[in-house]
């Protein structure tokens, strides 16, 4: 005699008292994947602001001075860790939306062109109001381990033997034109500034971090032939890791 | 089971109706489970190759996962894409359990073969038993992915779009998975010297 499956079914839901889920459960969930969806898109997006900051104030015309080819400079000096970020936001934010109710409907490329699109249009519109130089700010006065990557990365402009050193203003003497300088691996320099230029009207003044284009000498004596800022846009901004 | 004037009142309604009518009352699933009952029994053995019995265990757990989830059926879809889906999910995670790949044991209809037949582009003289000998063979070897897929276009006849609501891929990968099933089932044809 053939089992009347129905019955089975309606009686095992009635003895283990299984009710179904409430419609809320399913509406939160829902809203839950928009909204990891959503905060990946700002996300991604202010990273992508950050990346196109730190284009803009790349030495880019400065390149040569470091004795890398084009490609290898541009190599060292991206900013690497957001551009990780953004790929990883962008990473979650395709996920999350292919896991909305019909997101399982759209073709990889549609989903790909939507996210990196919104990212990077909403990006550059936070690169334009100033959002991505703020961003990096913030992130950099409150993440300890990110002035490590960064002063790592800025390392590339430590190449004394190539005509290039950072560092820390510790001392001007303007009658002898000379300035002393601790770069980041502690070392003073003395450098000689009576035959410099100076970026954009930069002006020296003790604490400052700046970047030394020039010759080294004997020691720790380094000519100087141009000063900027170290990084372009801000000036005289401290990086936490190097102040004292 | 109630009296069978409900039953026939039950028999017109739509599945939508249906599942409103078991979240107000649970005697009502039983009418969804009478429903689908076979159908999805079948494609559970079809695409899993278990035993009647286990598929039976299975089918259990659909239905009850049915009911609990009732209040996520979303009526832009057909209920039976989605409870094709839920099927198919449960069968795929019981044979991962199991930790086996999914055997082929079907019973080859005439639809299925004439189906499938006409969509190869046979000369038009089928020796359906013939086929029947033969396609299982074809389909034993198949990876699950394309089986499952041949399956449902040509043994569950479900459209392109149910197929991507089932499976939970685009319209685009189901045409592409399609498409690459007939060509290995094709090439599976030819490897095993097999006329059709």
């Amino acid at each position: 005699m053939e089992k009347d499956f129905s019955k089975e079914i309606l009686e095992k839901i009635k003895k283990e008292q299984i009710k179904p889920k409430s419609k809320w459960h399913f509406i939160l969930k829902d809203h839950v994947v928009w909204f990891v969806f959503a905060a990946s898109i700002v996300l991604g997006a202010l990273a992508f602001s950050i990346i196109l900051h730190f284009w803009e104030i790349n030495d880019w015309d400065a390149y040569y001075r470091v004795n890398e080819n084009f490609l290898t400079f541009v190599l060292l000096t991206i900013p690497r860790f957001w551009i990780v970020c953004f790929l990883l936001f962008a990473l979650v934010a395709y996920f999350y939306l292919k896991h909305t109710r019909e997101g399982y409907r759209m073709e990889f490329a549609k989903v790909v062109v939507l996210n990196l699109g919104l990212s990077l249009v909403c990006g550059g519109v936070l690169y334009s109001v100033g959002a991505g130089r703020q961003a990096e700010n913030e992130f950099a006065k409150r993440a300890p381990f990110y002035n490590d990557l960064r002063n790592d990365q800025e390392g590339i402009w430590l190449r004394p033997e190539q005509g290039v050193i950072i560092g820390k203003i510790m001392r001007i003497e303007a009658d002898q034109e000379l300035l002393e300088l601790d770069d980041p691996r502690q070392i003073t320099w003395t450098v000689d500034i009576s035959d410099t230029e100076y970026f954009q009207g930069f002006v020296l003044q003790k604490g400052f971090l700046i970047k030394v284009f020039g010759k080294q000498g004997e020691g720790n004596y380094f000519v100087a032939q141009e000063i900027r800022p170290l990084l372009k846009e801000h000036g005289p901004r401290m990086i936490p890791a190097m102040e004292e | 089971m109630r009296n069978d004037s409900l039953t026939d009142l039950c028999v017109s309604k739509t599945d939508e109706e249906l599942v409103a009518m078991a979240l107000e009352d649970q005697d009502y699933f039983a009418y969804i489970v009478t429903r689908y009952e076979k159908k999805l029994l079948s494609y559970i053995i079809r695409i899993s190759g278990l035993s009647r019995e286990d598929a039976e265990d299975v089918l259990q757990e659909v239905f009850i996962k049915i009911y609990v989830n009732l209040n996520s059926f979303d009526d832009k879809l057909k209920f039976s894409s989605w409870a094709y889906r839920i099927t198919h999910n449960e069968a795929i995670n019981n044979y991962r359990k199991k930790k086996s790949r999914p055997q082929c044991a079907m019973d080859l209809d005439d639809e299925f073969l004439n189906n499938l037949a006409s969509d190869m582009q046979t000369d038009g003289h089928i020796d359906i038993q013939y086929l029947k000998d033969n396609v299982r063979k074809v389909l034993e070897v198949m990876e699950p992915k394309y089986r499952e897929v041949l399956v449902l276009r040509f043994w569950e006849d479900k459209d392109y779009g149910e197929i991507s609501d089932i499976l939970k891929k685009p319209m685009g990968t189901v045409a592409t998975l399609l498409s690459r099933a007939k060509s290995s089932f094709r090439k599976e044809i030819e490897k095993q010297n097999i006329k059709l």
